[in-house]
């Protein structure tokens, strides 16, 4: 079983950059997005037909699912987390497609949203309660949890890495070895299994991201709720 | 399976690129067209709403309008019975003023017949007694009867009023025809008496001219011109008899 069919590896070297397979699935993944919302958006009607229709249920049903963690900054989160759901899932799910793979087994890729999420929590924060009330909460209840409240930050954002990393590789590795060993026919029930595991990975790394940035926003509400005018 | 920062950093920008894509081209025009599609249906609950409202003013209206139909039913339904009230007591008033009038002239009526009746009854019981008198006296009359008679003729001329006396005299006139009829024949000396008391009575002469009628009973008539005295029997029966009519 040869590693290039398991791990991520590097297509092209461009000088400092090395251009990985995981890399250009994101990309061609971005592209196909870009080219279905502009196509999608030219046939947008009053009168919605199937298409239409489901996409609209999935952004109303993504803008639900955030507003009822965080029903008052909506439209601030939601093109974040809606992006970070649907990337994830048609990332996920590329590993199907015969010839591709997730780049999420990638974990320079997981790491790269992971740091984006870790990022997000503190924009959305800064944001929504000004710098100092937001770095304070780092301080509360006690001086003395500052380092926990940074230990705590650093590992959830590597686990979000790892775990989504770790999830992706395993499915890929599971698929890849019933395919070597039992032929085409056997896999079938495991791949099934790679789409829930996919959808599910999607859900957990996109609503985990959700709850991050609603902990953040929501740490000092209270106190920040009337004066509007700190952000 | 290592770690790379080139895709590290070129992944962090695709996302942000996609999040740029998707925020342009997915959210913003699908919720761009639910708010469009909304406020369609919102516009079209609003004017159902405005329909139903209109429906319901109208309905109001409606009922009000009925509610005074109503009202003015009723109002000229109690008009209207009062007016035929107010009718048919005048009617009735003026079918008893006709009853009591035709009453009243029936009663008129019915007295004047019961009186012409009683007239005529009397006329006849007059006329009866007069026929009767006429029989019985004309049973009983006599020359001494015919005398009593003419005696009492000249004493009643002889006692006349003088304006009676002068209208006597006025309508005789001088040298007047006078013509004297008895039931009896008279003798001299009766017709002297009367031709005296007439010619005193005349103030003057007068022409006499004598005749006899039975149907006189008794007693004479004397015809002086337009005037007539009667003093005999028939003519006081039929004075008798007249009186009643």
């Amino acid at each position: 079983m040869p590693q290039e069919e398991i791990f991520a590896h590097t297509l092209v070297q461009l000088g400092p950059l090395a251009i990985r397979d995981s890399l250009a699935t994101t990309w061609l993944i971005t592209l196909v997005l870009w080219l279905a919302c502009t196509l999608l958006v030219r046939h947008l009607s009053d009168a919605p037909g199937m298409l239409q229709t489901a996409v609209e249920g999935i952004v109303v049903g993504i803008e639900d699912a955030i507003r009822q963690v965080l029903p008052d900054d909506v439209a601030r989160v939601l093109p974040f987390i809606m992006t970070l759901w649907i990337f994830l899932v048609v990332a996920n799910l590329a590993g199907l497609i015969p010839g591709l793979h997730s780049p999420t087994r990638d974990p320079s890729a997981t790491a790269a949203l992971a740091l984006l999420v870790f990022l997000s929590v503190h924009w959305f924060g800064i944001r929504s309660q000004g710098l100092r009330n937001y770095l304070k909460h780092y301080l509360t209840p006690s001086p003395i949890l500052l380092p926990f409240h940074i230990v705590s930050e650093i590992s959830r954002t590597l686990a979000l890495a790892v775990r989504l990393f770790g999830n992706m590789m395993s499915l890929e590795l599971v698929a890849l070895l019933l395919v070597w060993i039992a032929g085409l026919l056997v896999p079938i029930p495991i791949l099934m299994l790679h789409i829930v595991e996919a959808l599910v990975q999607a859900y957990i790394f996109g609503m985990l991201a959700l709850v991050y940035i609603a902990s953040a926003i929501q740490t000092r509400q209270p106190e920040t709720a009337k004066p509007s005018n700190e952000e | 399976m290592g770690f790379d920062w080139s895709t590290f950093v070129l992944e962090i920008v695709n996302f942000l690129i996609l999040v740029w894509i998707l925020k342009r081209l997915l959210y913003v025009p699908v919720m761009a067209a639910i708010e469009r599609r909304r406020q369609k249906v919102a516009a079209v609950l609003a004017e159902a709403d405005a329909g139903r409202d209109e429906a319901e003013r109208l309905r109001a209206e409606y009922e009000s309008r009925r509610e005074d139909w109503d009202r003015e039913r009723t109002a000229a339904r109690a008009d209207l019975e009062q007016t035929l009230n107010a009718e048919r007591e005048r009617r009735i008033a003026d079918i008893d003023a006709e009853i009591a009038r035709r009453r009243e002239q029936a009663a008129i009526v019915d007295r004047r017949e019961r009186d012409e009746a009683q007239r005529h009854t009397e006329q006849q019981a007059l006329a009866l007694a007069a026929g009767f008198g006429a029989r019985l006296l004309g049973r009983i009359a006599d020359p001494a009867l015919e005398r009593q008679l003419v005696d009492l003729f000249v004493a009643d001329l002889g006692g006349l009023p003088d304006g009676e006396r002068r209208t006597f005299a006025a309508n005789m006139g001088k040298g007047g025809e006078v013509r004297i009829t008895s039931a009896w024949s008279l003798d001299p000396v009766q017709r002297a008496a009367v031709e005296d008391a007439l010619a005193d009575a005349a103030d003057g002469p007068l022409t006499f001219s004598y005749a006899e009628d039975p149907e006189l009973i008794a007693g004479l008539r004397v015809d002086a011109g337009a005037l007539v005295m009667r003093a005999n029997l028939r003519d006081e029966l039929q004075f008798f008899a007249a009186a009643g009519r």
